[in-house]
């Protein structure tokens, strides 16, 4: 008379799913709707904010250009940010139940990005802040009358925060999947890609450390250019080179648009072949593709400066390989290996995996618009037309937020064990496909006529395409309303399932079967192991050998002679001042990995990433000429500001040395980078 | 980043390394950084020898720069009479920053050809013809002049207005520093 | 703002139109498919030998399209060589070229900067085409060289965010019958 306890077939994934679907734990679930519902509440009012600025295009609203910047600037801002917590709740989700990443960094993360928006918000709608989320410098210090000195120093402070929060999450994702599969070349399927290795950690997981990688390269490229530029919203005598903080700027922001899609990508490899009934599992094709992103994503940026053409050739030429190289990974691997799952699957077709399948069209769609642009002869003929914010928005709503949706959706769908109405779906993704592709094909459009992008006041004669613009976008406001409305339900209903699961019993003589709440909790698989300490940067004696060396060689930005020839321009001294914070982070780095003092030191990961993000930070505030400038005049106080620099530095090192074996390399790595970028852009 | 030996990850490993061991390396270290940092103030010696055999005194004033140009700036007070203008490296490095974060380059070349306003190449010491017909001489105060007050003095030929619309935004009346570097930038613009 | 027969533009808008369509065609048949049951082997077998084909369609295209670009980039290089100068100074908000005319069929060099934020110089033909666009950066010289064939106004607009006045921060430039 024994029975036995099932899960009972889900209603709403594929049938042969359950064979490699894992049972979300409770963390999973809560951490996943927490970033979804706040990342999707910031992402529908800042859609709204998009619709009054196309209206206004129209002149169907009369708002002033002071205000249309304003919110232009909030829209990018929040719409980036508001993605990028969706994605990482995404991920996050499906990379938790293999690699054990920390809830308390994932809402320390979160804090900082919540508190970075609040702060891009009081900046653009309080203080008036409108150059557009790329705050292409020297424009937030040319106001020309619409916006105060302190809006400029929120906003930047805001930013960092937001970046300071990619960072702690980023780190977060590549210490634990190194650890978790055995150092950085392995977590990335290179030793298997050679055949060195029978198994490959799973594509969540390789997504998620090529991310990660890239992630932190453009947190620090972010903190050097906003740290220069907050010092020099109080220090006008701070100059930079109007080049350099281009290259940084946009860096940094095609870094982190491009990452929220590929975020967004590591969560639909899994979630594709829950409703195709397929695994997806890591190949070697997949792992070569995923290596070509790494280097890809870092190098295409300056496909966003092809027209300045004081940027050397070699990079602008680097540029336009990167940009093609990247198309081939997103169409050959993600795209068409997603497609491939799709094909004669049985696909089950619910809310949640509608919008995924609509999504990979949409990337498609968006990135033959993105390549074309990527051309250099045609850039010069498209650049900073419509044609570029209808390809971005292309990827952007009719791709990456629709992915956004439909992991909210697939969370709901999932606890309520239903999805929504056939007709009640094809309204809402009927709606959505038209609003969306005739709002970018209008802007397509203009763009090829040449309308000019970033124009409150439009080109007399173009009215006719602002108010087909308009009506489209109110017909995508529409179909966002029904996708709400239909989540609506499914949230009620898993609202009321919050605490049970259904368990099937089948009763073993007489096969009867009969259905039981049992409370959630009861049998949640045990949570992963936190491994402890991974490890210290300087590993072996060897390494240890190296940090002392680099002490000594870096000694020499000390010399009375190099600092007297750094004074040859701002530019040298700031690179000296590298100097100092390098022997600096050398010296932490060094005595942190020496076991007795790393013993002494103890596990303090929270200590050592606060020190890593804060006193690089604080050393690059104190970098300007009102701090300095008069310490230059004393020897001795001169000399105890570049000891200053040091401090920092060994403060860094040290903190690197609490976050583990690669993540401590990188975050010093990182920090020095910082400073050394830094000197190149303030002059 | 190296992947590492897995079981170099520990640690405690390093400790098994008798510590006899671990000094020698990091004594090995030491020595080796050492070793390079000699070769790099040898390299140094070497250049700056070579230096001295090809100019004639330029070598010096750079190594005592700082202190010369603090003096200059402890001793003058901050008002729009700033006196005649020390060249110095530090300074004309300072001033050639501003003529490009400010905007001059926008209008004024250094390769004598006249743009918008006047070519900076050989204006200090020059003679100066005003709009009015009027002569000067390019000296320390008329510079600063043309700098802080931008349109008192137009030179004839080109138009008022202009100058102070593009550094309106700078406030350059309040930074007598920017003022002097940029004064001492085109005195050494021969 | 317009195009007319023969600008580049159109080609580029044409060529997307068609990619964008088929891609689309091809997602929907997909979709529909993606209804009936197709063996794993059967997937395998038209995926793998279709993706080998689809990587080996991008590379060709995509060195191609490369290649044949690297041929038409846009940046001047070396002296003016005989070219009429152009000094082109953005600032908010307006523009100021010298000279202002030049008479048809001479070969211009654009020398483009900026006296306080970044701009962008757009030059509109006298149809109100746009052929093309080039930074104007504080503190740099970009340098555009082009012949104007067409007499007429040309119209500059800006196109790079400088701030309130983006939208209207406009100028002219006249290439005038010999």
């Amino acid at each position: 008379m024994a029975a036995t306890a099932t899960t009972p077939p889900s209603q709403v994934m594929h049938p042969r799913a359950a064979a490699f679907t894992v049972e979300a734990r409770g963390i999973e679930r809560r951490i996943g709707l927490l970033f979804a519902i706040t990342g999707l509440a910031l992402v529908l009012v800042m859609g709204v904010l998009g619709l009054v600025m196309r209206l206004t295009q129209a002149t169907v609203i009369g708002l002033s250009p002071g205000w249309f910047y304003r919110l232009l600037t909030l829209h990018g801002a929040g719409m980036i940010t508001g993605v990028l917590l969706v994605t990482m709740g995404a991920l996050w989700y499906v990379l938790h139940p293999t690699v054990p990443l920390r809830p308390g960094r994932m809402l320390g993360s979160y804090v900082l990005i919540v508190a970075g928006a609040l702060g891009v918000v009081i900046a653009t709608l309080v203080g008036g802040f409108g150059a557009g989320w790329t705050f292409l410098p020297p424009l937030p210090f040319y106001p020309a009358g619409q916006w105060s000195t302190w809006s400029e120093s929120v906003f930047f402070a805001g930013l960092l925060l937001v970046d300071a929060g990619f960072f702690v999450y980023c780190l977060d994702v590549l210490e634990q999947t190194t650890t978790r599969y055995g150092g950085l070349v392995r977590t990335l399927g290179w030793q298997f890609l050679r055949g060195r290795e029978q198994e490959a950690p799973p594509p969540q997981a390789i997504a998620a450390t090529v991310v990660a990688i890239d992630g932190l390269l453009s947190s620090a490229v972010a903190s050097a250019i906003l740290t220069g530029l907050l010092g020099r919203t109080y220090d006008h005598t701070a100059a930079f080179d109007a080049l350099v903080a281009k290259n940084l700027v946009y860096f940094f922001g095609h870094s982190m648009a491009n990452l929220s899609i590929y975020l967004a990508a590591a969560a639909v490899y899994v979630l594709i072949p829950r409703y195709a009934g397929r695994p997806y599992e890591t190949t070697k094709v997949f792992v070569a593709g995923w290596a070509g992103s790494l280097i890809f994503i870092a190098t295409a940026y300056s496909h966003h400066i092809y027209m300045d053409f004081v940027q050397p050739t070699w990079a602008q030429i680097g540029s336009e390989i990167a940009s093609y190289g990247a198309l081939i990974p997103v169409a050959v691997v993600t795209i068409y290996s997603m497609t491939m799952l799709v094909w004669g699957s049985r696909y089950r077709w619910t809310l949640a995996s509608t919008l995924l399948y609509v999504g990979l069209a949409g990337w498609a769609i968006g990135g033959v618009g993105a390549v074309i642009d990527s051309l250099i002869p045609i850039n010069f003929r498209l650049h900073n037309t419509t044609w570029v914010v209808a390809h971005f928005h292309t990827y952007l709503i009719l791709s990456v937020v629709l992915w956004c949706f439909a992991f909210l959706a697939h969370l709901l769908e999932r606890n309520a064990d239903r999805t929504t109405s056939r007709a009640g779906r094809a309204w809402t993704i009927t709606l959505i496909l038209v609003g969306g592709y005739g709002l970018t094909g209008t802007w397509f459009l203009e763009g090829v006529l040449g309308v000019p992008r970033r124009y409150a006041v439009q080109p007399p004669g173009t009215s006719g395409y602002s108010l087909a613009g308009s009506i489209f976008a109110l017909v995508l406001a529409l179909g966002f309303l029904s996708l709400c409305l239909q989540l609506l339900p499914l949230a009620r209903a898993a609202w009321e399932r919050r605490h049970y699961t259904l368990v099937e019993h089948t009763d073993s003589w007489t096969g009867t079967r009969y259905q039981a709440r049992i409370t959630r909790g009861a049998e949640e698989p045990r949570p992963l192991e936190t491994p402890t300490s991974a490890g210290v940067p300087l590993a072996n004696p060897g390494q240890l050998a190296l940090g002392a060396a680099g002490c000594v060689v870096g000694l020499s930005a000390f010399f009375p002679q190099v600092i007297d020839a750094s004074e040859a321009s701002i530019r040298y001294h700031h690179l000296d001042h590298a100097g100092h914070f390098f022997v600096g982070v050398m010296l932490g780095l060094l005595l942190g990995s020496l076991p007795v003092i790393s013993r002494r030191l103890g596990e303090r990961p929270t200590l050592g990433l606060t020190a890593v993000i804060a006193a690089p930070t604080v050393m690059m505030l104190v970098m300007v000429p009102r701090f300095y400038e008069p310490l230059e005049r004393n020897t001795f106080e001169h000399a105890l500001f570049h000891l200053a620099m040091a401090t920092f530095g060994l403060a860094t090192g040290l903190g690197a040395t609490r976050l583990g074996r690669i993540t401590g390399r990188l975050a010093a790595f990182l920090a020095v980078s910082m400073a050394v970028m830094f000197a190149a852009a303030m002059k | 980043m190296s992947n590492g030996d897995p079981a170099m990850n520990d640690d405690t490993t390093a400790t098994h390394t008798s510590s006899d061991g671990l000094w020698r390396w990091l004594l090995g270290g030491l020595t080796a950084g050492g070793v390079i940092l000699g070769l790099l103030i040898a390299a140094y010696a070497i250049g700056y020898h070579r230096g001295q055999h090809h100019s004639s005194s330029a070598a010096a004033p750079t190594v005592t720069t700082p202190t010369t140009t603090t003096a200059a700036a402890t001793t003058t007070r901050p008002s729009p009479a700033v006196g005649r203008v020390a060249v110095t490296p530090a300074l004309v490095a300072r001033g050639k920053g501003l003529y490009t974060a400010d905007g001059c380059s926008a209008c004024h070349s250094l390769t004598g050809s006249s743009g918008v306003g006047p070519s900076f190449k050989g204006l200090a010491g020059s003679t100066v013809t005003l709009a009015g017909g009027k002569t000067v001489t390019g000296d320390d105060a008329y510079l600063e002049r043309s700098i802080a007050d931008a349109d008192s003095e137009i030179v004839k030929g080109y138009r008022a207005g202009v100058m102070s619309a593009a550094i309106g935004s700078y406030d350059l009346t309040a930074k007598p520093d920017d003022i002097r570097a940029l004064v001492a930038f085109i005195k050494s613009l021969k | 703002m317009s195009v007319h027969y023969g600008d580049p533009q159109i080609a580029i808008g044409v060529v997307f139109a068609v990619l964008a369509l088929v891609l689309a065609v091809a997602f929907l048949v997909i979709g529909v498919q993606a209804g009936s049951e197709a063996s794993d082997e059967r997937v395998h077998r038209v995926g793998y030998w279709l993706r080998k084909r689809w990587l080996a369609l991008l590379l060709v295209i995509g060195v191609l399209v490369v290649g044949i670009s690297l041929f038409d980039l846009p940046y001047a290089s070396g002296g003016p060589s005989g070219r009429t100068v152009v000094k082109v100074t953005g600032g908010q908000f307006f523009w100021s070229l010298a000279p202002d005319r030049v008479p048809v069929g001479t070969r211009i060099r654009f020398d483009v900067t900026s006296i306080d934020v970044n701009h962008g110089f757009g030059l509109y033909d006298p149809r109100g085409h746009l052929i093309g666009s080039v930074q104007a950066m504080p503190g740099y010289h970009n340098k555009l060289d082009l012949s104007l064939n067409q007499a007429g106004v040309y119209r500059i607009r800006c196109l790079e965010l400088c701030g309130l006045n983006h939208s209207t921060m406009q100028s002219t430039f006249t290439v005038t019958r010999p």
